[in-house]
Formats: C-alpha cells, structure tokens, sequence
C-alpha cells in the first residue's frame, strides 16, 4: 500500500455525557476508496466532521499529507486538500447548478472584494477561468444540461452529485462523501459507483459514509466499522463481510465476546 | 454583471438624466427632483444593506450609525475646522469602515435575532454619543452651517446640480455592486446566506466575508451621510436614530432585499411615501404606510422589484389563473 494520506489517531469526542467517538485509529492510504460503516449513531458523521473541522476533537490527532490539522478552521482544510459532501443536501438553493460548482472554487482563485467591484482585467480572467473549470466539472459528473438552473430545483438525486462536483471543485486529494447514494434509486446508485471509480481516476483519494452495503461492498478497497462510537473492525470488504463482530453488530447475535 | 444587464442600468441613467426637465414641464411634479435627491442618498443605503442583508444574509439594525458617522465627520471637519469637504469625506469613510471592523468581528459571530439585538444596540451607543457629545457635535441643536461641495470650482449648489452629483454617485455605487454579487466575492456572501457549514467546507472563511459585507455597507452609508449634510447643510442627532435604522429595512424589504434594484426601488418608494404622497392624509399617514408595507409582504414577498417577473408570470398563465 502506498503512503497514508489521512492519518487519525487516538480520536475522541465527547458531547457533554454522550462519547460519540472513541479512541479510534485509522488511516487512508493514497488513491483507494475507503468506506466507514456502523449502525445509525456510531460516530461516522462525527468523524467527517472532526476531519473536516467543523468541531475539534476532545483528544486524538488528524493528519493529512503528513500535516497535523487537528484544531484548523474548516476553511484552512479545505484550502490543503479535503472537500466534503453532506449527508442532508446543503446545495446553494437559490444559486445555478453552475454557480454553486464555481463556489469550490473559492480557495484556488484570488479576487478581493474591490476589485471585484471594479471588475478589473485580472478579475475578469479569473472569472472565466473558474466558469470554464466549473463547466467542465458539471460536464464531468454528468450535469451540464443543468448549469443555469438553480440548485433548489433540481431532483434529490442530482443536488447529491451537484455537491460532488461542488467538492472536485475545490480540486481536493480527499473527498469524503457523506452518504452519497441515501434517497437514490438502483440506476442512480450504479451511476454514482461509476462516478466515484472516476473521481479516483483523477487521483483523489475517497472515504465514504455508506449504508447501501452492495455499493460499499462493491467499490472498497478498505473497510472501517464503527460501532457505539468505537472501531470494531477493519479490513478489506470479503475480510469484513466475515468478521463476527460486525454481523453481531449489524444482524443483532449474540458475539461471544460482546 | 450579467443578471443585471448594462443595457436596463443605462435605461435607468439616461430616465434620470431627463426626469428633471421632464419634472419642470409636467404639473405636480415640480417637488419630485429634490425628493429624489433624497432618495437617492437612501439609495446608497440600501445599495450597501442589499448585499449585506439580501446576498450576505446578516442583518443590521444599526446603519444609521454609519450615516451619521459620515455626515458627523464632514459635519464637524467642515463647519468646524475649515477643512476640505472632500478629505472629510473619505475620512468619514475610513472612520465608519474602522468602525465597523471593530464592531462586526464580535457581533456577527452571532446569529438571527441576537445580531438584530447587537447592531441595535451599537446603533442606540452611536446615537447617544451624538447626543451628548456636546463640544464637538452640538448636541441635539446639532450643527448649522456646512458649508456646500464643489469640484474643480464648480459648485453643486442648486437642486438640480445636486441631483446630478448624486444619482450618479449612485448609479457608480450600483455598478460597483451588481460587479460585485456576480464575483467570486459575491458568490461567496450567497454561499455563506444559504449554508454556512457548506460554505466553510469550500474554504470560503464566512467570518471575513461576513465583515466584508458589514464594512462595504458602513461604508456606503457613511458615503451617503456625508454627501447629505452637504446638501441641507445641517445635522443633528435625531437624523440617525434607530427609526431611521428601522425605515433602511422597510426599504430594502418593500424594494426586495436580493435584488439591486430592490434597494432603489424601496428606497425611492418609502421616500416618495413619507416625504410627497401620504402628506394628503396627515395622521392616517403612519397607518397607510403600514398598510402598504403588508400589502407587499403578502403579496410581493420578493418585493416590488419582482413586480415585472410575476406580472409575465400571470400573463403567461393566462387570464383564468390571474388571481392566484
């Protein structure tokens, strides 16, 4: 396997009585589809949100390319290299499909606010290079008939990839995809484990939040189980699919060590 | 600019160019220019407060601190000490813009109802600083004698010069801002207004564009204050109390708070409605103000600037579903 490009160690968070995370360890070697499972409740969402640093971490340590980022705004994140979706849509509502892809690109593009005003030359350069890059993203997961319109308007579905190429856009190394095919029917799932098999042709490495087990099982190369806030098992998906302690997690038997 | 087409801005300068002399030729509307000029400074207002409030979602409660600080600083460097009015006027600007740096980096961590109380409260502490500040503001008497502007030895000394002088400090003002909500900027302040957590999540740093927003505005209101006293040459405290905070609102919401054109159309609007056309109905007036301002909220919640897109929306229905 090659390097790690996301390390978690010893990650913990407490919310007042509740331990939503425990301790847990892992790491995301560079170029694979990573897939954190468990029960509703076991801490995964809490985990993106501590990678991506939305709230910090009561103890333990997340690193990416090598970099300490624990305690980082979100922003400063996003800016080194990991993008998000959400797991409840949070597309730009009343903002075109294409406006909200060009929104990623934020952190790589420069423009203060006067000069925005002003539309100067360097301005206007920008801004059709974003557009340009914003289009082909579009294009790219299968949107460019959609551009102008506004994001509140589109199917469930398709606000889903509008956020995957909303993160692209900010040209990522990892993305990390919060339950990407919830609400999607059985067509839609399979275009969306074709889309995520070419986001990793474009060399960005993917951690998924995941309930759909055949699309998870299909498309990992790694799988993470959470459960209660703790890491119960990893492995690859035939290596989990055959540990008793996720099929007493997940079909509620009795594991003799329980 | 691309929402906001040049063609529709050049249209609206080219109405304003002649609307004066229009105005002289027309019985009744011999009043309009001058109330235009006021509207006009509320157009710089509201221009600033539709970005913040419409684009960037925060609300403030306390804009006519800003007004005031700029017409305060020109006031006193003027009147008092004989300076340049122009270099009072980008001194007021970096005093307001110094300001609200100060003010918005505390308070728009806070959200909703709780920076409504924030920008309130500011805007009363300015007020009652104008008020007791004696020695240097006046108090309430105020102050008198401010002296008027002039460019390059041409004075704007009439009602229509200044008419001019401010419509097209407008119309720049409105330019600046249609570039800005179509830019990487702007887009940002719309990202941030429809979803925090995804806005940070794209690296955009909402706190400085929330400050952004708040500074740009104060600056604009500041802008306009400044050009005010210089046309009534005179100010005093009740100017910029917290009605004055509250009415900027009712512009932006009667005019549509998300659209540029929202921001001139409430504020000439309400200006029209408080200073020229309710005077026929003395104390029924605040009662028929009130009435409009709902007639608008239910039934123009985007505002009247919306008015022409539902009017083509109806049409295109057709006669039988017109009413609803």
């Amino acid at each position: 396997m090659s390097e790690p490009i996301l390390e978690i160690t010893g990650l913990s968070k407490r919310f007042g009585g509740l331990l939503a995370l425990a301790e847990v360890n892992f790491s995301v070697p560079a170029g694979v589809v990573k897939s954190l499972i468990g029960p509703n409740g076991a801490g995964k969402t809490t985990l993106f949100n501590l990678i991506t640093g939305i709230f910090p971490p009561t103890t333990g340590e997340v690193s990416f390319q090598g970099k300490a980022i624990t305690g980082r705004a979100p922003h400063q994140i996003a800016r080194l290299g990991i993008s998000r979706t959400f797991q409840t849509v949070e597309v730009f509502g009343e903002m075109s499909a294409l406006e909200n892809v060009m929104v990623g690109q934020h952190c790589r593009s420069q423009g203060s606010l006067l000069g925005s005003g002003l539309r100067l030359p360097s301005v206007r350069r920008t801004e059709r290079r974003v557009t340009k890059l914003a289009m082909e993203l579009l294009e790219f997961v299968g949107l460019a008939d959609r551009a102008g319109q506004p994001a509140s308007s589109l199917p469930l579905g398709e606000q889903k990839t509008l956020e995957i190429a909303r993160a692209l856009a900010t040209e990522p190394g990892l993305i990390c995809l919060d339950e990407p095919a919830g609400g999607l029917n059985e067509q839609e799932t399979r275009q969306l484990s074709q889309l995520i098999r070419a986001i990793l042709d474009r060399g960005v490495t993917v951690l998924l939040v995941e309930h759909d087990m055949s699309l998870v099982m299909s498309i990992s190369d790694e799988i993470v189980v959470l459960q209660y806030g703790q890491k119960i098992a990893e492995g690859t998906p035939s290596q989990i699919k055959q540990d008793p302690q996720v099929i007493a997690a997940y079909l509620g038997e009795d594991a003799d060590d329980a | 600019m691309k929402n906001i087409s040049r063609r529709s801005l050049l249209i609206f300068a080219v109405g304003l160019a002649v609307f004066p002399w229009v105005a002289k030729m027309v019985p009744g509307l011999g009043d309009y220019p001058e109330v235009l000029i006021y509207a006009g400074v509320y157009s710089l207002i509201t221009l600033g407060l539709s970005v913040l409030v419409g684009f960037a979602g925060q609300i403030s409660l306390g804009h006519a601190a800003f007004f005031g600080i700029g017409a305060y600083a020109s006031a006193v460097g003027t009147a008092t000490y004989n300076l340049d009015p122009w270099l009072c006027l980008l001194l007021g600007g970096l005093v307001s813009m110094l300001v609200a740096f100060g003010v918005g980096v505390p308070s728009l961590k806070l959200k909703g109802h709780y920076l409504a109380m924030a920008t309130l409260a500011f805007g009363i502490i300015v007020f009652i600083i104008f008020n007791e500040e004696v020695t240097i503001t006046g108090g309430p008497d105020g102050l008198n004698r401010i002296p008027g502007l002039s460019l390059f030895g041409f004075e704007f000394n009439t009602t229509l010069r200044f008419y001019y002088l401010i419509w097209s400090v407008v119309l720049l003002a409105f330019w600046f801002c249609a570039n800005l909500v179509e830019s990487r900027i702007g887009r940002a302040f719309r990202a941030v207004h429809a979803s925090e957590v995804a806005a940070m999540a794209m690296g955009i740093n909402i706190s400085s564009h929330k400050v952004q927003a708040f500074v740009l505005s104060a600056a604009l209101a500041s802008l306009a204050g400044s050009l005010y006293v210089h046309y009534i040459n005179f100010i005093n405290p009740s100017t910029c109390n917290l009605f004055f905070s509250v009415k900027l609102i009712i512009m932006i919401i009667m005019g549509g708070a998300q659209s540029l054109w929202g921001a001139v159309v409430g504020a000439v609007i309400v200006t029209f409605l408080s200073n020229e056309w309710l005077h026929a109905f003395q104390e029924w007036e605040v009662l028929i103000y009130g009435a409009v301002l709902l007639l608008v909220i239910i039934f123009l919640p985007d505002g009247l600037a919306s008015l022409p897109s539902k009017v083509a929306a109806w049409r295109r229905r057709g006669p039988a579903g017109g009413a609803s």
